[in-house]
């Protein structure tokens, strides 16, 4: 090789020239995307996993009926984890009048929570103030419910278990205590873990929970959890933050689709600049190839030098993406920690590794190919400049270029099936974009015109058939890119946001009894406060099944692992599908009244591996109920409807005991009204979801905020494919236009050609990215979010006369420069 | 004494709109070591498709080729390029510099494919023969018709070629420029003893050969 610095100065000159540049812009845009949102979401997701921490207490958290093994407490302790053990249990105390009250004991020891902080108060149903402590020795902490119900004061003492407690505080609010299901239905009581024994209140029989409460360092945790899960213990559930709250998964994976979606969009768009560039570099480089070859280069070193030079420039791009990725995402994170009000994490350096992968493989993926044809230049060409080197192949360059994204689709998202959807699609849009491609140009060369500018540029159309299809598909992904991005992103995220309508059910009413329901419904009428319903609701404990000599059921492997599967279910019975529930599968009740039928949710079904078909089996009091599933249904965690796992036929399950459940929303200048509702009907227990429905929704506000800015990339990546489009024709229309002023054609006649040109050609590739961000705006609402859209015919409007308007000025952008130059000077330059 | 370029019933043909179109027919012809040859003709004659095909630029339809005592056919695009390597000059009518290397990287390049060392000071040396010494580190944009041309010569004569292909190697340049060009590229052959292969269509040019040969409509007409 000649020397590396002669190697490095003709990449740097190379570089200067427009096609190289737009590679390198490509790779920038690329790699920043990629970088800042791995760095960003690194952080958000450690950010959200530390608030989702608080509804658990800790960031996992081992539980138990019998006292946990004293091994988990000191492995988390040599590990470096902060601990807190914590037991609930069910207890009766004396109301005011001396009757009995039953309570959930929850007893902590300093320290707990670990994640999130109690708040405590002098006055019933107030917001309280937050602490660090937890009840003093000999002091019980209540919840308002006990205190508004039991007619006891604070400051008074009460006897629990053997011991004497004087009531000291008002607990307003417990972090690890919003979910519904999560709770028992009694007043909550809470005591410091030094007055345990004393009080007598734990035998072997007692019912128990036991809880270790866990922090720290996200990987000290993650080790600590791999090693709890290692152990197998069928005694001990582990609970970590993703699986605690539905309605919380359910807004990061979406989190987590609509970033991932940003940056994936953004490398693809990239990607297809890179093509186009790539092409035009090789192309710019046939003559430096045939030289080589001519002066007695192989093929192979031919290739090792335009290989080393778009290697330099994924280097190069890479190492500028990253920075840009580091500087991008301390801008995004400043931004959402304002949002949040917590300070982020620093991020693990996992993205910068990436950023070169993802540099790497989209600069050879969609670079490949043109390089490979640039070692087969003829060297007949120094002598016949026609002889042109061969096209890349279209196969080899999408192969290369769909198993280059499949890669980096597998490297950010770990999961193969959503890669192959993307692929699958991607060669779709190609086919279709080719095709309808085709059909235009072909249309638009047999338009009958007159206007000499019109038919010139409808001529200039059509005699570069393959260049125009070429350009019609990346300008089209360029555009769709830009649609999805503009018209079909709000339309998602609104959609997103509705999911959690102001009016969201922030109130849980449960424990009902069956004559309370009316009055419940009339207090709740009469206050105005809308009620979306009231169910009904039996506790049954799952029995298990045995089939083919294996023991089926929640105590099956897989679901015993994930801690997921409850064992006590709130049953619920109706005639109808719930409003907020869609059947996935089988059908809703059949006529046969005498058929004992279940529906279940998805995921419980799939955790207890069940199907369609299946019979299960619940003990609901003295008996056990035994019925087939009927159906399976999807539920929108995120609308805080009340939703059940399990839903009985009626005839199954109304003549069983049950209590009601009801949801309603209440504003929050209207509070007192929940203890209203508790004084006039005791033991109703009013559940405050607000913090909750808060949280979901500062998450979709700060993710949508986040995925506003990432999808900034991904514009960007989309005007460089513009460019790179109406750059593969600069050096022909370079040409024909240098030759026409030559023949003395005037400046105004070449605009209007070249514009009308641009134009169409933009309205054409606008209307096929209209066609297909409806499509794929439809597909990601339905498959990927999981939410309602219809896509208007505004997005049509915007791509057809963005198409148009855009092309046209970025096209006349690119070629003023050549209309004005001396006819001479651009003759010389050919 | 082996010839050092020999073709034999060379023909070349091609498939145009109006069907097959003969370029090169049948053509024979052998050179020398060290012997000098013009091929004139009147444009679209085929002697620039001759050039290429006893360079090994392109492959013929039929006929033989043997380039340095090698038969062209029997090797490979690589192994044809490997042949060239360090013993086949070139200059051509429109000089085709690397435009993103400076003269003497030009330069140099032709003695990095030969495989050979101390290339900076041949390269050097070499573009201090031609008159350039003063625009090594020009880039080719840089330079006028005759200086870049001179870069050619230059890349060209580094390797001390057994024979040089030269197309039109005026044919871009004002007369007086041209013959300085030629001049050079007439002494610099004489000096290394290259055979030389010269198309063109000045008469002028080619008297300068010690053998002329005439091309018309594809054939080797007549021998002067």
């Amino acid at each position: 090789m000649i020397r590396a610095p002669a190697h490095l100065a003709a990449f740097i000159r190379d570089s200067r020239s427009g096609a190289l540049r737009v590679v390198i812009i490509a790779l920038v845009v690329a790699v920043t995307a990629v970088t800042s949102v791995g760095f960003f979401t690194d952080r958000i997701r450690l950010a959200m996993e530390q608030r989702s921490g608080e509804l658990l207490g800790a960031d996992v958290r081992i539980e138990a009926s019998t006292p946990i093994a004293p091994i988990y407490r000191s492995k988390a302790a040599e590990d470096g984890l902060a601990v807190s053990r914590q037991v609930e249990f069910p207890s009766v105390i004396l109301d005011a009048e001396g009757m009995p009250k039953l309570v959930a004991v929850k007893v902590v020891e300093t320290g707990y929570p670990l994640r999130g902080r109690l708040r405590v108060s002098d006055q019933l149903f107030e917001e309280g103030t937050e602490t660090d402590a937890v009840p003093e020795f000999g002091t019980l902490w209540v919840g308002s419910t006990l205190l508004a119900e039991s007619g006891l004061q604070l400051g008074q003492s009460i006897k629990l278990g053997a011991s004497l407690f004087r009531l000291s505080r008002v607990l307003s609010y417990e972090p690890d205590n919003t979910g519904i299901f999560s709770q028992l239905a009694a007043p909550r009581v809470m005591m410091n873990r030094s007055d345990l024994e004393a009080a007598e209140l734990l035998s072997e029989a007692s019912r128990a929970r036991h809880r270790l409460l866990i922090a720290g360092e996200p990987k000290r945790v993650a080790t600590f959890i791999d090693w709890a899960r290692e152990r197998d213990d069928p005694s001990v559930r582990i609970r970590t933050v993703r699986e605690v709250q539905p309605e919380i998964r359910t807004a990061l994976d979406r989190a987590a689709s609509y970033l991932g979606l940003a940056s994936i969009t953004a490398i693809v768009i990239a990607g297809a600049a890179i093509l186009l560039a790539m092409r035009l570099y090789a192309r710019q480089q046939q003559d430096a190839s045939a030289v080589m070859r001519c002066l007695g280069a192989s093929q192979g070193y031919v290739l090792r030098i335009f290989l080393g030079r778009v290697l330099t420039a994924a280097g190069l791009a890479t190492a500028l993406g990253c920075a840009a990725g580091l500087i991008a995402q301390e801008f995004l994170a400043s931004l959402a920690s304002s949002a949040l009000q917590v300070e982020l994490p620093a991020p693990s350096f996992r993205p910068l590794l990436a950023g070169v992968i993802v540099g790497t493989v989209v600069a050879l993926g969609f670079g490949l190919a043109p390089i490979l044809s640039l070692r087969q230049v003829p060297v007949l060409r120094l002598l016949r400049s026609e002889h042109d080197m061969p096209r890349p192949s279209s196969i080899l360059s999408t192969g290369i270029a769909l198993a280059a994204t499949f890669v980096v689709l597998l490297w950010q998202g770990k999961d193969p099936v959503l890669a192959t959807w993307v692929i699958a699609s991607l060669l779709v849009l190609m086919a279709a974009l080719l095709t309808i491609g085709a059909l235009l140009v072909w249309f638009v060369r047999r338009l009958p015109v007159r206007h000499t500018v019109f038919r010139y540029a409808l001529a200039n159309l059509g005699r570069r058939p393959g260049m125009v299809i070429l350009q019609i598909v990346a300008l089209g992904t360029g555009i769709m890119a830009l649609l999805l991005l503009t018209v079909i992103r709000v339309d998602l995220l609104d959609s997103w946001q509705r999911t959690v309508p102001d009016n969201a059910p922030n109130r849980f009413v449960i424990n009902i009894q069956p004559d309370q329901q009316r009055g419940v419904v009339e207090m709740l009428e009469e206050a105005d406060l809308t009620l979306p319903g009231i169910f009904p609701m039996a506790r049954g404990r799952l029995v298990p099944e045995k089939s083919d000599g294996e023991w089926r059921g929640w105590n099956s492997g897989g679901s015993r692992e994930s801690g997921e599967v409850p064992s006590e279910f709130n049953l619920s019975f109706s005639d109808d599908l719930p409003v907020s529930n869609e059947l996935i599968a089988g059908r809703w009740w059949t006529d046969d009244p005498s058929r004992a039928e279940w529906s279940l949710e998805e995921g419980i079904a799939d955790s207890l591996g069940l199907e369609v078909g299946d019979t299960l089996t619940f003990s609901v009091g003295e008996n056990e109920v035994t019925g087939q599933v009927a159906n399976l249904r999807r539920v929108s965690w995120d609308s805080f409807q009340v939703n059940f796992f399990v839903i009985g036929k009626p005839s199954m399950l109304e003549l069983y005991p049950a209590t009601y459940i009801t949801s309603f929303y209440l504003p929050d200048n209207r509070a007192r009204f929940a203890g209203d509702l508790v004084r006039r009907f005791p033991g109703i227990t009013v559940f405050d979801m607000g913090a909750l429905i808060e949280q979901v929704r500062s998450i979709i506000r700060e993710v949508s905020t986040a995925v506003q800015y990432v999808f900034a990339f991904t514009l960007l990546a989309g005007l460089v494919v513009l460019y790179a489009a109406v750059q593969t024709s600069a050096r022909e229309r370079m040409r024909e236009i240098a030759i026409l002023r030559s023949l003395g054609a005037k400046r105004r006649r070449i605009w209007g050609t070249q514009l009308t040109e641009f134009v169409l050609l933009g309205a054409m590739a606008g209307l096929v990215a209209a066609l297909f961000a409806s499509f794929a705006g439809y597909l990601l609402s339905r498959n990927v979010f999981e939410l309602s859209f219809d896509p208007g015919p505004a997005v049509f409007i915007y791509g057809i006369v963005g198409g148009a308007v855009g092309v046209g000025a970025a096209g006349l952008l690119a070629v003023q420069r050549v209309v004005r130059r001396p006819v001479l000077q651009s003759l010389q330059r050919l | 004494m082996q010839p050092i370029v020999a073709a034999q019933r060379l023909t070349r043909q091609v498939e145009g709109p109006a069907g097959t179109l003969t370029i090169l027919s049948e053509v024979d012809l052998e050179i020398e070591a060290g012997e000098a040859v013009a091929i004139r003709g009147p444009s679209g004659s085929g002697k620039s498709t001759l050039l290429g095909q006893l360079a090994g630029l392109d492959s013929p339809t039929r006929g033989t080729v043997h380039l340095l005592g090698q038969d062209l056919s029997s090797l490979d695009e690589d192994g044809k390029a490997a042949l060239r390597a360090g013993k086949v000059g070139f200059v051509f009518q429109l000089f085709h510099l690397l435009p993103g290397l400076t003269a003497l990287e030009n330069v140099e390049l032709a003695l990095e494919l030969a495989g050979q060392g101390n290339r900076y000071s041949q390269a050097a040396q070499m573009l201090e023969s031609v008159g350039l010494a003063a625009r090594m580190q020009h880039m080719p944009l840089q330079l006028s018709g005759g200086e870049q041309q001179r870069v050619a010569l230059a890349r060209a004569f580094v390797i001390q070629p057994q024979v040089l292909f030269a197309d039109e190697p005026t044919g871009n340049l004002d007369a007086d420029t041209g013959e300085a060009v030629a001049d050079m590229l007439f002494t610099l052959r004489k000096e290394r003893a290259s055979a030389l292969v010269l198309v063109t269509h000045d008469t002028a040019l080619a008297s300068r050969c010690d053998r002329v040969l005439a091309m018309e409509a594809g054939r080797l007409k007549s021998v002067e």
